[in-house]
């Protein structure tokens, strides 16, 4: 779509690491497969997704206008997936491992917003960040820039391990046991593509926590949840983390469970290897509602789960990368730019104000981490390149992104609170109230997300708009410090369940009219990782939702006994009593059409434009994915010569034999990468035992490879090099029908 | 220097908060009436976000918005898809683009007569830094190739242009003159 596109390769290329350069280069020839219909729809979606593309609402070329469903009259090409129509914009997600960003990264996701989005970068739930409306091709560009500042898409959507969050303050936290960053860093890398964690039926989220008390690192919601923690051995204190499991927010909220209570630091990344193969193997595959890992932990038992994990644990094969990096991570310590200072007091109840909800102390006497709240956690391409200026001048560029969709920067010495303050002002970013009632996460919901059932960003919006205009003059510091959460659907992606103040979009009908809805849910537990889930108490049209925080925080306020949580209260008033208080707005009032309308959108309210979620993605075989890249090696070989590059040609056709025959092998067991490994297991396994044979001409095809191997480095002319393409392709199109074979159901008698 | 992706944007003076509020159904009702050039396809509302894109009617090949970033509103067109013909033929498109949808706005009357133009000045900016990095050199090239266009769409009229020197910024140029350019403007 950008001009620019084939240009970003050159100019970047001694720019790029090696194995993030790699993986661009294979999904942009696979962008080129997909568009000349020689990779499957299917196959092309979950790829795609496993770099973070992800299709975004009226991408099936159908929108409602209210009245009638309309045709969006795309050109034609082959889909992206299922029902994905290829020129409809997309979503990319960015991974953020810790949510943890360089100066430099920060203006590069500025430029990618500024060049191929809608100007604005959005900080999701888990600490990625998420440009919409971007066209699938110009992903190959956006994947380079940002693999150029050390930033991958890789398994930021599909099934794999997604994003590995941490508490921001990780470092600084008074409270901690010890710093997790570094832990959270390696696991993220050490997983990313790990061979245990290709054959999910889901998607799998770590996260990891500094302590156990506070909410930041949200631990007990996680797939993967790790709760730092020392222990004293012979005199020597340890670093080690309670390991929780199977934890999951969803339609159903599971709590994680706690899996041990101490993994030695040593222990972590096998461990995680060892649940990912279990998950691999025993999770559920077919039935994308019940494959997370927190079903399999409910049909197992914790115990189960358990001896099978340490079972897998035993066979892994030593890893040299579990532990050469616990020295340095033991030492790990963020540097302060500036000398430690103290505040004097300002005379400004504006800047007072702030600095009571936006910033807190760091364990380093005279610093502070200061939050930066963002509305609905946005940010324009211009403020990500003021914030970078700022993480320069006062920090060495220590800035996370949070899981309540803000920035926190770490290390600003105290004395310089009131310059930031004022460079933040300048640059709109210092809306105070940071973690309180007006901080309100929101998922994107409607807006771009295709499972959205209500507009959940419109719902924020309209109550940060209320509250700004004095909705909260009235509320006391207690009441101002409740957390609300917004999904737009049941999925949970704006973690609703764990809010004091939770809604997640539903619909109704009213008169016979669809209406959008909320459902509330009260009560939910941030403190203690996300110790509690909320009540569902009653579904409210989505125009009454208001004034349903306006009840409930007056009530809270009024009635509340001293020092009561909100959940408490909730508690203490019981079910009936708080649908008792909802019951009158639950009702669309009679005649009034703007109830049937959503926030933020003028259009009549309808499902219509409900697609089918990519959430989940495609559960493909790590064999179809190899035998994809075999194609992809064939399609670049072909342009070798077309480039007259024989040489090259034929090895590249070569290799993609071998990647093919990789690919069967790894039905019993992964072969590694040896070559002459890889030929004899084919051999043994699928040629002298004739299930490589095709029905025609039996055995020929492996001969291509036989053959192949036999002389690997034998030079090419432009014939030879054309021959063995179309032999590997042959080779390649027996090795599917081998697998369709071996994978078709049993026809019963 | 090649001017693909280019944004025209029209200053306007600062609109009351109700015509901002009232322009999402007025976007979403272009994309019903499928009326304009470009396939039309969302409304992006970034209202709670100061200076901002405001708000955006995202197209498959340009988007147009009401925009507040940099502190100015405006009238903008943004072309994501490339264009055929010459550096002139896509200044012109885009500023016809531009011109057309301020004119259908202004005589919106659920927009209350709240959309009104500047006159004065405007900014084009190409949204790419691989084709227009914003450096002097390419300022300068910009300068030159812009100038045929600005002679028709200001009638010879004298004009001064305005850079931001961040290098990280898009390359981009505000235009400032005394000549009163109107939305009838044929550009002929």
């Amino acid at each position: 779509m950008k001009v620019s596109n084939p240009a970003w390769k050159d100019r970047l290329s001694e720019r790029l690491p090696e194995n993030l350069a790699r993986e661009v280069d294979i999904f942009e020839a696979e962008i080129g497969l997909r568009k000349q219909g020689k990779l499957d729809e299917k196959l092309f979606a979950e790829t795609r997704l496993r770099r973070g593309v992800y299709g975004q609402r009226y991408d099936n070329g159908q929108r409602s206008d209210g009245r009638v469903l309309r045709r969006l009259p795309y050109p034609e090409h082959p889909s992206k997936g299922p029902n994905t129509l290829w020129d409809a914009p997309g979503m990319q997600r960015i991974k953020v491992p810790g949510g943890g960003l360089s100066a430099a990264q920060l203006e590069t996701i500025a430029e990618l917003a500024e060049e191929y989005s809608d100007g604005i970068a959005h900080i999701t739930t888990r600490q990625d960040f998420q440009l919409h409306y971007v066209h699938i091709e110009n992903t190959p560009s956006v994947m380079r820039r940002l693999a150029a500042v050390g930033i991958t898409t890789r398994e930021a959507c599909g099934n794999a391990v997604r994003n590995v969050t941490a508490c921001p303050y990780a470092g600084v936290c008074p409270d901690e046991a010890f710093d997790v960053s570094p832990y959270a860093t390696r696991l993220a890398w050490h997983l990313m593509g790990h061979p245990d964690c290709q054959d999910f039926g889901r998607k799998f989220k770590p996260a990891f926590s500094g302590c156990g008390n506070h909410a930041c690192g949200l631990a007990k919601i996680h797939d993967l949840g790790l709760v730092a923690v020392t222990r004293e051995e012979n005199g020597v204190l340890q670093r080690g983390f309670q390991m929780y499991v199977g934890g999951g927010l969803g339609p159903v909220p599971y709590q994680a469970q706690l899996f041990s209570d101490f993994i030695p630091v040593a222990e972590l990344l096998p461990m995680a290897q060892a649940i990912g193969r279990v998950y691999a193997r025993l999770g559920e595959k077919k039935n994308r509602n019940r494959a997370r890992l927190k079903f399999l932990l409910h049909d197992l038992g914790l115990e189960k789960f358990r001896d099978l994990v340490f079972a897998e644990r035993q066979r892994l094969e030593p890893d040299p990368r579990w532990t050469d990096y616990l020295a340095a991570a033991e030492q790990n310590q963020e540097a302060a730019l500036r000398p430690a200072g103290e505040l004097s007091p300002s005379g400004s109840e504006k800047f007072e104000r702030w600095l009571r909800a936006n910033t807190r102390a760091q364990k380093q006497p005279g610093y502070a981490a200061v939050t930066i709240k963002l509305p609905l956690g946005d940010i324009t391409a211009r403020q990500l390149r003021q914030l970078a200026d700022m993480v320069r001048r006062y920090t060495c560029e220590t800035v996370r992104t949070t899981v309540e969709q803000n920035f926190v920067i770490r290390w600003v010495s105290r004395g310089d609170l009131p310059a930031l303050y004022a460079e933040l002002e300048a640059a709109h970013l210092a809306e105070p109230g940071a973690g309180g009632i007006a901080d309100i996460v929101s998922c994107p919901g409607t807006d771009t997300c295709k499972l959205g059932i209500s507009s959940s960003r419109g719902l924020a919006a309209e109550l940060r708009r209320q509250f700004a205009q004095g909705a909260l003059d009235d509320l006391d510091e207690a009441t101002r410090k409740l957390r609300i959460k917004i999904s737009g659907c049941f999925n949970s992606c704006g973690q609703h369940h764990i809010a004091d103040l939770g809604f997640y979009g539903v619909s109704r009908k009213a008169a016979g009219q669809a209406a959008p809805h909320f459902q509330v849910v009260l009560g939910g537990e941030w403190e203690d990782n996300a110790g509690a889930y909320g009540l569902p108490i009653a579904a409210v049209p989505a125009k009454h939702i208001p004034e349903v925080v306006r009840r409930l925080t007056r009530r809270f306020q009024a009635d509340r006994q001293p020092g009561q949580s909100f959940r408490g209260f909730v508690q203490s008033l019981g079910r009936s009593e708080l649908k008792a208080l909802l019951e009158d707005l639950t009702r669309v009032p009679a005649g009034d059409a703007s109830f049937l309308s959503d926030w933020g959108d003028p259009r009549v309210y309808s499902l219509e434009d409900m697609g089918v979620g990519e959430c989940a993605g495609e559960v493909i075989s790590p064999v179809e994915f190899d035998l994809a890249a075999a194609e992809r090696q064939v399609f670049e070989a072909q342009l070798a010569l077309e480039r007259q590059q024989p040489q090259a040609a034929g090895q590249m056709a070569y290799r993609a034999m071998l990647q093919g025959a990789k690919g069967l092998v790894k039905l019993n067991h992964n072969p590694g990468d040896d070559p002459a490994r890889i030929v004899a297991e084919f051999r043994a396994q699928y040629f002298d035992t004739r299930l490589f044979f095709d029905p025609f001409v039996g055995g020929q095809f492996a001969q291509y490879l036989f053959a192949a191997h036999a002389s690997p480095d034998r030079a090419h002319d432009a014939a030879s090099a054309g021959t063995l393409i179309r032999e590997a392709q042959l080779f390649i199109d027996a090795c599917h029908g081998c697998y369709n074979r071996l994978s078709a159901e049993p026809v019963e008698a | 220097m090649e001017l693909e992706h280019l944004a025209f944007k029209l200053f306007i003076a600062p609109p009351p908060e109700a015509t901002v509020a009232a322009l999402v159904p007025v976007f979403h009702s272009w994309i019903t009436a499928g009326s304009a050039e470009e396939l039309l396809i969302d409304v992006a509302d970034y209202r709670h976000v100061p200076e901002g894109p405001g708000v955006v009617l995202i197209g498959f090949r340009a988007d147009y918005s009401l925009d507040h970033s940099g502190g100015r509103w405006g009238i903008r067109y943004y072309r994501k898809a490339p264009l055929a013909g010459g550096n002139l033929d896509r200044l012109l498109h885009a500023a016809r683009a531009t011109l057309n949808a301020c004119r259908r706005l202004q005589a919106d009357s659920r927009l209350s007569g709240g959309i009104r133009l500047d006159g004065h000045e405007f900014e084009i900016q190409v949204c790419d830094r691989l084709l227009a990095p914003n450096t002097a050199s390419a300022q300068q090239e910009f300068t030159a190739e812009l100038a045929p266009f600005l002679e028709r769409f200001l009638r010879g009229g004298p004009y001064r242009l305005t850079y931001d020197n961040d290098p990280r910024s898009l390359l981009a140029t505000r235009v400032t003159s005394e000549y009163i350019f109107e939305l009838d403007h044929s550009l002929s």
